[in-house]
């Protein structure tokens, strides 16, 4: 028996179709044919992947590892809860979000400032003109 | 380039690990749904103790979870976690402080639903199990990875951290040494019929 076969079936696997090398493939194919050896070795090999097929099949649909999994998933979101919610309140979307809004506000306040006269400014103003009177020299007494 | 470590596929994920490292649990819960099954499957493969495999599945998404805030876009969540989980599975058979000389096949069984598979294939796959209890960590790695993650040996060898020479050669040792047992297997049984027929 070809011994090279049988390094390139322990590399590659029994699927022959996925060996990087065609070629190979195909002689292989054909050395399956005639030797029995070699034939007997594949069909090993062959045996060995439905074995693995099986296993993962098996534990796909274990039912103890569906509930496993249930139980795992409610004690990881239980252990991080406290982690996320800190996370949500420092994360950069919400730091951004709270820059924005300092922003808005000042520009805001400064708007609105520049719109509406100080109200302390024109009181101010107001008690000036009753104790000083206008820049004409009149009070609103001296009117009279 | 495999469809996982495609561009589209680590741009999505990368998204997704955004949000998780801004404390979306929804999208974490969504990563635990995806990818839990299959890091079970894969650390009981190289483990054989579903326990342990459920601890090391658990370890691997907290791993992700605590990076997603540092996370890079350089590898998918997929390759992210199996590489985890793979190193923490071999850590764990090496730190076993007592020898297990079978996997636990019992709690796989559904009572409900009879027998997992049909009797050939399930004493196949005991056998599989037996021969898979008795090698080293690297070898039972270098099978899962290839036969239960269909990984190439370039992405086996990147994940167990050795060069691919190295992981060809892991790998064709430990299925050759399946291989063998089986073909002893399945002389003894030829001779065993072959008996009861003389008989």
């Amino acid at each position: 028996m070809n011994s090279k076969f049988e390094s390139l079936l322990d590399l590659y696997g029994a699927d022959l179709n996925s060996w990087p090398d065609q070629t190979a493939a195909q002689k292989a194919r054909e050395a399956a044919m005639r030797d029995p050896e070699f034939r007997s070795r594949l069909d090993a090999a062959k045996r060995i992947d439905a074995s693995f097929g099986a296993l993962a099949n098996a534990l796909d649909k274990s039912p103890s590892i569906e509930a496993g999994l249930a139980a795992m998933q409610s004690s990881m979101l239980t252990q991080i809860e406290a982690q996320a919610q800190r996370r949500r309140a420092f994360s950069s979307r919400t730091l951004m979000r709270l820059a924005a809004s300092v922003v808005i506000a000042c520009g805001l306040g400064i708007g609105v400032g520049q719109i509406v006269p100080d109200q302390t400014l024109v009181q101010a103003d107001a008690h000036d003109q009753l104790l000083l009177g206008t820049s004409d020299g009149s009070t609103h007494n001296g009117d009279r | 380039m495999s469809p996982e470590h495609s561009d589209g596929a680590v741009r999505k994920d990368s998204e997704l690990m955004r949000r998780i490292g801004t404390g979306d649990t929804g999208a974490f819960r969504q990563i635990m749904t995806e990818h839990g099954p299959r890091l079970i499957r894969l650390a009981y493969g190289v483990t054989g103790r579903l326990d342990e495999a459920e601890d090391i599945a658990q370890e691997a998404l907290l791993t992700l979870w605590r990076t997603a805030p540092d996370w890079q876009a350089k590898a998918t969540i997929a390759a992210y976690l199996r590489t985890v989980a793979t190193r923490k599975a071999i850590d764990v058979l090496r730190q076993r402080k007592f020898q297990v000389d079978d996997y636990q096949l019992d709690e796989l069984h559904d009572p409900g639903q009879g027998p997992l598979v049909d009797l050939e294939r399930s004493q196949d796959m005991t056998q599989l199990l037996e021969q898979l209890a008795q090698m080293p960590e690297r070898q039972r790695a270098a099978l899962v990875l290839a036969h239960f993650e269909n990984r190439s040996h370039r992405e086996a060898a990147e994940i167990m951290e050795i060069d691919v020479e190295a992981y060809s050669s892991l790998l064709a040792r430990a299925r050759r040494a399946l291989r063998r047992k089986i073909e002893q297997s399945q002389q003894e049984e030829g001779g065993g019929k072959r008996d009861e027929q003389q008989i």
